[in-house]
């Protein structure tokens, strides 16, 4: 699976969100995008996604513009996995896993047997098969993480897009919950993730793009972008020492 | 693990199954129930005579209320309970919001300012139902269209609208009751308001019995892919969900449901509210199995309150009143009880 952006814009009324953002990736690859709150990471996504549609410029998923695909197979080819939340009601973890089959069932069919232990199967991948008959709403942050990547699982896209997915999480469910996606990564998944924390994108990703007002500021290899002049452009702050011999070595 | 997966399966559909024996139960009790003792075992002959030729050993008086009277309303109130918790249900997961129910789209108070203004009119009764139903649906209507005309929050436009158009129906309703004539037309008005199905005659309720039946047809259909909506926009849409086509369906189901239940029955709340939340406590929140659960709890729910309200003086007690009487309490009592927060 390879994605391919071609000079995306976007505007909300008339101020423009993001600028001629080009860039491509292919399976293998955890690209992790960083930036300042309000660069346009979430606009990206949304068009990326095909939630937003009145943008000027190309998205080809194998090359197949994404306009011209319906929902259910952008939900084949791609699959979203947000911040955690509590939804309104209180669905068993099995039931929201296999949310994820939706496009893969028929239109006015619920899962059935098979579905259900594909869903099993995605949970036991992700250690965490026990939780299967909990209530969504009485499992942890880092577990609810775990839940909606074995939903994004299921639904069988090779395109795996994040959405800040440690926003919510403490340090050892951060680690967690990282190590699992650059997994995915290695068997072939592409995975696109947003982050505010440099050092995840130094120590899971396999490539960085850092965007700007709403332009491609750098994009490439972690240790080549992650230095301490990028990355106090990038936060407009200055490190003290310590936190500049973080990121000496790369 | 397969222990805790044997184990909860077929909890489901056990609590199904007793919920179908139970409102197979009430239905026959509820049909023999009443001021004209009619028993269980005259009862199932008159019913199976229908079918299989039987000699028969019933009076045709117990005929004649059972067809004429009692089944008639039983269906009414079996159709009307079943049909306010599942479109109930509906709403509150289209709208992801476990406190919205038929009320909230204004649905009620329009259905209820068009039976007002059929009766005003002197409609036959078929006509008033038509125009509850007209005035029900045209609510909604406006509030989806101004709720598109809201960018950023189409489900709170859609509330929001909801409430305002319900109440500005209900004002209209009241400027009927004070122009109509106080001694025949109003208290005709004000007594259809307050829900009842005392008057309820078989061709109303085989008129009703359509739209019920196949809103609740498209509801059950959809089941699963309610879950889905629950989760939100962004996410059932990547999920490969048309978000806007399921919501209208979903939208348009419940509505109908409701106008078709407010158009025979008047105004009968807190069904929709109370039974949905019920069927969760018992069943979870999975609409796959909460939402037949639902239909089920709703109609024995009612049947029984209308056995009440039929039984209890002489005089009859509105529907309308009894449900609220005892939904109120009810759901006060399941707000502070424990349970709730699961």
């Amino acid at each position: 699976m390879n994605i391919q952006i071609k000079n995306l814009s976007f505007a909300y009324n008339e101020d423009a969100v993001l600028e001629n953002v080009s860039f491509s990736a292919t399976s293998g690859e955890f690209l992790c995008m960083l930036g300042r709150n309000g660069v346009g990471k979430s606009t990206l996504f949304r068009c990326i996604l095909g939630l937003l549609k009145g943008y000027s410029g190309e998205i080809l998923l194998d090359g197949r513009n994404v306009k011209d695909m319906n929902s259910r197979e952008m939900a084949r080819s791609i699959a979203y996995i947000p911040q955690t939340h509590t939804p309104s009601f209180n669905y068993s973890v099995l039931c929201i896993t296999m949310m994820g089959m939706t496009a893969c069932m028929g239109k006015c069919a619920s899962p059935n047997i098979q579905q259900e232990k594909a869903a099993r199967n995605a949970l036991k991948e992700l250690g965490i098969l026990h939780l299967a008959d909990r209530g969504y709403a009485e499992i942890s942050g880092g577990e609810r993480q775990l839940v909606l990547i074995a939903r994004a699982l299921v639904q069988k896209s090779k395109v795996l897009i994040f959405d800040e997915p440690t926003a919510n999480l403490d340090y050892g469910n951060q680690i967690r919950v990282m190590r699992h996606i650059r997994a995915l990564a290695r068997q072939g998944y592409l995975v696109i993730l947003s982050t505010h924390n440099p050092e995840h994108a130094r120590d899971y990703g396999n490539r960085v793009l850092v965007l700007k007002d709403g332009r491609i500021f750098m994009i490439g290899h972690p240790e080549k972008v992650l230095n301490v002049e990028t990355i106090e452009h990038i936060y407009g702050v200055e490190l003290d020492a310590r936190q500049q011999l973080s990121y000496a070595h790369c | 693990m397969t222990k805790t997966i044997s184990r909860r399966k077929p909890k489901g559909k056990i609590i199904i199954s007793i919920l179908i024996v139970a409102f197979i139960s009430t239905f026959l009790v509820s049909v023999s129930l009443g001021k004209y003792d009619v028993s269980l075992k005259e009862l199932l002959h008159v019913l199976t005579y229908k079918v299989v030729n039987l000699p028969q050993d019933w009076s045709n008086q117990i005929e004649a209320v059972v067809f004429q009277i009692r089944l008639p309303r039983v269906f009414a109130a079996m159709l009307v309970g079943a049909g306010l918790s599942a479109a109930g249900a509906t709403f509150q997961g289209v709208f992801r919001n476990p406190i919205v129910s038929a009320n909230i789209l204004g649905v009620s108070a329009g259905a209820g300012f068009g039976a007002a203004l059929g009766i005003l009119l002197t409609f036959s009764y078929m006509w008033i139902s038509f125009s509850a139903f007209i005035f029900g649906a045209a609510a909604v209507l406006i509030s989806y269209l101004i709720s598109r005309r809201v960018k950023h929050n189409p489900t709170l436009g859609m509330v929001l609208a909801g409430i305002i158009i319900g109440g500005l129906f209900v004002s209209a309703t009241s400027y009927i009751k004070l122009v109509a004539d106080p001694n025949g037309v109003l208290p005709a008005i004000t007594y259809w308001l307050m829900g009842s199905l005392a008057s309820i005659r078989i061709q109303d309720v085989l008129y009703a019995a359509g739209p019920i039946l196949s809103g609740l047809v498209v509801l059950f259909i959809f089941r699963w892919k309610i879950n889905v909506i629950t989760m939100g926009e962004d996410e059932a849409r990547t999920m490969g969900v048309n978000t806007t086509l399921l919501r209208l369906l979903l939208v348009a189901g419940a509505t109908l449901i409701t106008a078709a239940c407010v158009s025979i029955s008047g105004m009968i709340g807190w069904v929709g509210l109370v039974i949905p939340h019920c069927a969760r406590m018992i069943i979870g929140h999975d609409y796959r199995k909460m939402l037949p659960a639902s239909m089920l709890m709703g109609a024995i729910f009612l049947m029984i309150v209308d056995d009440i309200a039929r039984l209890m003086s002489t005089s009859e007690v509105p529907l309308g009143i009894l449900v609220s009487f005892i939904g109120a309490p009810f759901f006060l009592y399941l707000i502070i009880s424990r349970r709730y927060q699961s």
